[in-house]
């Protein structure tokens, strides 16, 4: 079990992160949050590449910078921005992370082409890495970050370049991998998640908003997620009170997804509401200071 | 030592330090290629240690003079080797046959050296210390506790000097000072060397320790189980390439060096010789030093001024996120060591400290263990500027590398 307790992290008298308290045990975690909260600084914590200003983080009972190495051991980190030797194929480069994360040299080749399969990456493996595309590159990362079959699996936006295909296969990849492990994954993308998260972690100034599954944090909206029709002139007004979610046009009318916590009207039918409305709604004050 | 090997390549595949060493090797060789017309010359003085011995003595120099005069005999010369040669005109010269003309001018460098030998007695003792121990006050305060200090290393040194005479042993053949042999060994080869590796291993430590910065590639690395402490592979590597570096244009330099020159007789000759008088000294070592010995002593302690430097390199490389900015800092340093004894003028103990520094000694390997009146010729000079230098060294290395282990990293 993973436990972040009461952390915090600031710089001079910015604060990126402030009391945070959250627990991971083995499953899918989908963190959620704008640009800001302060993710990449709990991610960059949680894989020891920085230190809480206060507070401390515990895996199993023990202070995660007091294991060392034993900690890191047990981690598969993709960071935002994946970096990469350009001249090393992904072989090269992943012998060499193996190397690095104290893989036995004699089943790293096998694991090497086993992670990539499983990221299709095979009929390439041999190939220089500065021709190849960034989805091509972010599905490296993917490989490295599995490579040591690790228990904690920390991905910051791992579909970023990725197209539907890739991101459908890095789905069902990480479903098979969750099983026995903690899999925690910083995206913008709440599709992403939705349909695999156990739970979704959300941060909003600096500190934990939530966390829960995805159906019970979805209930918090019950009743307060609308669809309405209405013609184009109506919009601009409708948009001005309301909080929109959605916007499509069909037939020459807006069909409008949105927010409100007044009373229902005829004209508007309830909705089910999803992750993508929740996101929406909770981090509707950042997006309208943005 | 796989990881070790891993950083190694880093920047053993780097073009620019393939490209430099390559340079570096085909300067030197140039450098010993476009010196060496008088090689002939020059290697004779095996000859004369082979037939007369190493040690120049009374009965030697008679014999040689003996058997000059008999192959100036041989050559049409009457009145004995001398005479032959000094009514030599250029124009008797040219009319000798090919044969004969390389005859002579064998007659004549082993004449020059019969001759020095001869003189060598009476040169060397007359090397008037008195005068030299003027030459020592000058910007020094005669009642200081350092004046007292430069008094009693001139006077170990005087005393150093008189035994060599008492023994004899500067009374050994070596090449004539004319041909500055140790000077081009040391001043020129060795020196290049040495700064030539300083620049290359800068270079490479700054590319190994700097490669994760340079190619973004820390967010990935740092959180596996090695972790940060990849930085010590890091550290082995640089310093494994730094020995390497230097040893290989050291081999491939000195290789062709005594390819060309041939050392075989006066290796076990030693450098205080009264014949290796190239300036207005004699090179008068604190110790008897045999050829081979200085040789050793004076690449092994340019090898661990270069493996210092890279140290050095190293720990700037923690604060300086970017390999040519890192090489550009230490070249700096480098240079700043050379000229700050300069701001200590008027106070020569200060200036007495700042001369046991890195630089001093990387560009003076032809001084080595050898006394005299300026500040960097006492005794032990060498030692203590590495031992200070280490100790600075690690110091600083181990402090920025504590000090990286808790750096945040983003």
């Amino acid at each position: 079990m993973l436990t972040i307790r009461n952390i915090g992290k600031t710089y001079g008298s910015f604060t990126a992160l402030k009391e945070m308290n959250v627990q991971f045990e083995n499953g899918i975690y989908g963190l959620l949050a704008p640009n800001g909260a302060g993710k990449t600084t709990l991610i960059n914590m949680l894989v020891t590449l920085i230190r809480p200003t206060s507070g401390e983080i515990l895996y199993d009972g023990k202070s995660i910078h007091a294991m060392g190495e034993r900690y890191r051991e047990l981690i598969g980190y993709l960071p935002q921005h994946f970096g990469y030797y350009k001249h090393y194929s992904p072989r090269k480069y992943l012998r060499y992370i193996a190397a690095l994360k104290g893989m036995k040299k004699s089943g790293v080749e096998k694991r090497i082409d086993e992670v990539l399969e499983l990221v299709a990456l095979s009929d390439v493996k041999d190939k220089k890495m500065r021709k190849f595309s960034g989805g091509m590159i972010q599905r490296v990362g993917i490989a490295q970050a599995i490579l040591a079959d690790p228990q904690i699996l920390i991905l910051d936006e791992p579909t970023a370049g990725l197209d539907p295909k890739e991101r459908a296969r890095f789905r069902h990849m990480l479903s098979d991998l969750a099983r026995n492990r903690i899999v925690l994954i910083s995206t913008h993308i709440v599709s992403d998640i939705e349909s695999i998260a156990n739970e979704i972690v959300m941060i909003r100034d600096q500190t934990l908003l939530y966390k829960g599954d995805i159906a019970t944090i979805c209930q918090s909206l019950q009743g307060h997620i609308f669809e309405t029709t209405m013609s184009f002139d109506e919009f601009p007004s409708f948009r001005k009170d309301y909080l929109t979610l959605e916007e499509k046009q069909e037939q020459g009318r807006m069909i409008v997804r949105f927010y409100t916590e007044q009373p229902p009207k005829a004209d508007w039918s309830s909705v089910v509401p999803e992750l993508e409305d929740v996101f929406l709604v909770k981090y509707a004050s950042e997006s309208m200071k943005g | 030592m796989r990881m070790t090997w891993y950083e190694m390549k880093k920047a053993l595949l780097s073009p620019i330090v393939l490209v430099l060493i390559l340079s570096c090797i085909g300067l030197n060789t140039f450098q010993i290629i476009s010196q060496s017309h008088a090689k002939d010359e020059i290697n004779l003085v095996n000859e004369l240690i082979d037939i007369y011995g190493l040690t120049i003595t009374a009965d030697s120099l008679s014999q040689l003079n003996q058997d000059l005069d008999d192959e100036a005999a041989s050559l049409g010369g009457t009145d004995g080797a001398r005479d032959y040669l000094t009514n030599m005109t250029y124009e008797t010269y040219n009319e000798l046959s090919a044969d004969d003309r390389q005859l002579v001018d064998r007659l004549s460098t082993l004449s020059m050296y019969e001759s020095l030998g001869t003189s060598l007695e009476e040169r060397y003792t007359s090397v008037n210390m008195d005068e030299l121990r003027k030459d020592l006050y000058t910007g020094l305060d005669k009642n200081s506790s350092f004046s007292n200090y430069m008094e009693q290393e001139f006077s170990e040194w005087e005393k150093r000097y008189e035994e060599i005479i008492a023994t004899n042993e500067y009374k050994q053949w070596f090449f004539a000072g004319d041909y500055r042999i140790h000077s081009e060994m040391y001043r020129t080869l060795l020196k290049n060397i040495a700064v030539q590796s300083v620049l290359i291993v800068a270079l490479m430590t700054a590319l190994i320790a700097n490669y994760e910065v340079d190619q973004r590639t820390q967010q990935v690395l740092y959180p596996t189980k090695k972790g940060r402490s990849l930085m010590k592979h890091k550290f082995s590597a640089s310093l494994v390439l730094a020995s390497l570096t230097f040893f290989i244009l050291v081999t491939a330099a000195f290789g062709l060096y005594f390819i060309v020159y041939d050392f075989s007789g006066v290796w076990n000759s030693v450098v205080s010789s009264g014949l290796n008088w190239e300036y207005k000294l004699p090179y008068i070592t604190w110790w008897e030093l045999t050829i081979w010995q200085y040789f050793l002593l004076a690449v092994g302690i340019e090898w661990i001024v270069v493996v210092i430097v890279s140290i050095l390199t190293f720990t700037i490389s923690f604060y300086v996120k970017n390999s040519y900015f890192t090489w550009i800092i230490c070249m700096a340093l480098l240079i700043g060591l050379f000229l700050y004894p300069a701001l200590f003028n008027a106070f020569p103990f200060l200036k007495f400290l700042a001369t046991l520094n890195l630089t001093l000694l990387l560009l003076n390997p032809h001084m080595y263990f050898s006394g005299g009146t300026t500040l960097t010729m006492v005794q032990y000079f060498e030692l203590w500027s590495l031992l200070i230098w280490a100790v600075i060294a690690i110091i600083v290395s181990l402090t920025s590398y504590q000090r990286f282990l808790k750096k945040d990293v983003s």
